[in-house]
């Protein structure tokens, strides 16, 4: 099957702090893998060296066939979700959306209405993000990471916060990406959500894969 | 024509005061431009917030910048545009705009704009660097020092940015200043400058968030 992302050799030191430790992974297109390690273990320097928010200390990422940092700063054709979803608070999360989606204007309205309602939240709704519960601010992170149908998902603890019906959508939703030939890459703390979507499973600890 | 609070506020201290740093109209100067600050700051904190999810959105990181810059230094022409306006409501309310001509009053506005985008561009260039929680702070400080700067050694008076923005110590005053027109292209070079730099320093950061 075809890469969607290739981590080669990757390293990413903080200071003295090795955060990455010569990681080399392959994604490939059309799978859901799982990263799973303790707080701290480099989960979240690893998405966001795949992203281009970090560069890697040595090594590589290619995403499509490009480098990171080289051929492009952040590949064009991803959806994330990095620690808390951080939003505009005065906005409703209609608002919210249609600012992020007016930065790449590749979608329209209904695109935004029906990734809202795709993860249980109305798109018509006057409430403030502000006032939103941290379910729902979950529900809505994910709304803008499938939004504008990327073909790579780099999902930080996606059901952070969600109820049990939340869990269930958005494994639905998952599923339903998979089958679309979407690459998923998610790292969680739940081993159930792990078991239930994952094709591949890799764990991290102080940096390295273990 | 001191009884103006759009005067008070934005025309700067005059330079016939008998004191060195005549502190009553400077802390009238320093009050829009504190309001200023606040706003500019609270908006870049605001959007802090939803930058993990915005900037992969712009493709490239130069991409990000120059849109980046522009929107927050548009946001700082509006903020400033809506003060002057607010203080020139309360001449209108308190019956003062009689003392105002148009004339003066688009002389004060543009020096008091011009002087604002410099900030705003400025307030921009330094959210970039790690000292970010300290430019409002910085800035102004920036104003406060080079004016009481420029009040003390008369001989650099006219190169001290805490005046750029005062009509009252321009070449359009009575009693002459700064030469408008050279520091109107001085500040909008800084602007160009702060574009710049940041996208230089952009290509060697290393870690964006």
């Amino acid at each position: 099957m075809a890469e969607a992302i290739r981590v080669e050799n990757v390293t990413k030191r903080f200071g003295e702090v090795v955060a990455l430790d010569r990681i080399n992974i392959s994604f490939e297109k059309g799978k859901i893998y799982g990263i799973i390690g303790r707080n701290g273990s480099g989960k979240t320097v690893l998405f966001k060296t795949m992203i281009g928010y970090l560069k890697p200390t040595g090594g590589r990422v290619v995403v499509g066939g490009k480098e990171i940092g080289k051929d492009i700063d952040f590949a064009d054709n991803m959806g994330i979700i990095i620690e808390n979803p951080g939003f505009l608070s005065r906005y409703t999360g209609y608002k919210n959306l249609e600012y992020l989606a007016s930065i790449r204007k590749l979608i329209g309205r209904e695109q935004i209405r029906e990734s809202m309602e795709r993860v249980g939240l109305d798109p018509d709704s006057r409430k403030k993000v502000g006032k939103y519960s941290l379910g729902m601010r979950q529900r809505l992170g994910i709304a803008q990471a499938i939004m504008e149908n990327p073909d790579i998902l780099i999902l930080d603890e996606p059901m952070n916060g969600l109820d049990n019906q939340g869990v269930n959508d958005v494994r639905d939703i998952l599923l339903g990406l998979k089958k679309e030939g979407k690459t998923v890459i998610l790292a969680s703390h739940n081993k159930e959500d792990i078991e239930v979507l994952c094709d591949t499973v890799y764990e991290m600890e102080h940096g390295r894969l273990v | 024509m001191s009884e103006s609070v759009f005067i008070r506020l934005f025309a700067g201290v005059p330079s016939d005061y008998f004191e060195a740093i005549p502190l009553i109209p400077f802390g009238q100067w320093l009050l829009p431009i504190g309001f200023f600050l606040l706003t500019v700051g609270f908006y870049a904190e605001r959007n802090r917030k939803v930058e993990i999810f915005s900037l992969y959105r712009y493709g490239t990181v130069s991409g990000w910048w120059i849109r980046h810059f522009v929107k927050r230094v548009i946001f700082g022409i509006k903020t400033a545009v809506l003060l002057l306006i607010i203080v020139l409501a309360c001449d209108i309310v308190m019956g003062k705009l009689i003392l105002l001509s148009a004339g003066l009053l688009a002389k004060i506005s543009v020096l008091w704009l011009f002087h604002s985008i410099s900030m705003a561009a400025f307030f921009v260039l330094l959210d970039l660097f790690p000292i970010r929680r300290f430019v409002p702070g910085m800035l102004f400080l920036l104003e406060g020092v080079t004016f009481m700067i420029g009040c003390r050694i008369c001989a650099v008076s006219h190169a001290m940015y805490g005046m750029w923005g005062m009509y009252l110590r321009s070449s359009l005053y009575e009693t002459g200043g700064f030469p408008v027109g050279v520091i109107i292209v001085t500040e909008a070079v800084l602007l160009a400058a702060s574009i710049a730099i940041g996208r230089e320093y952009l290509k060697k950061e290393t870690d964006y968030i």
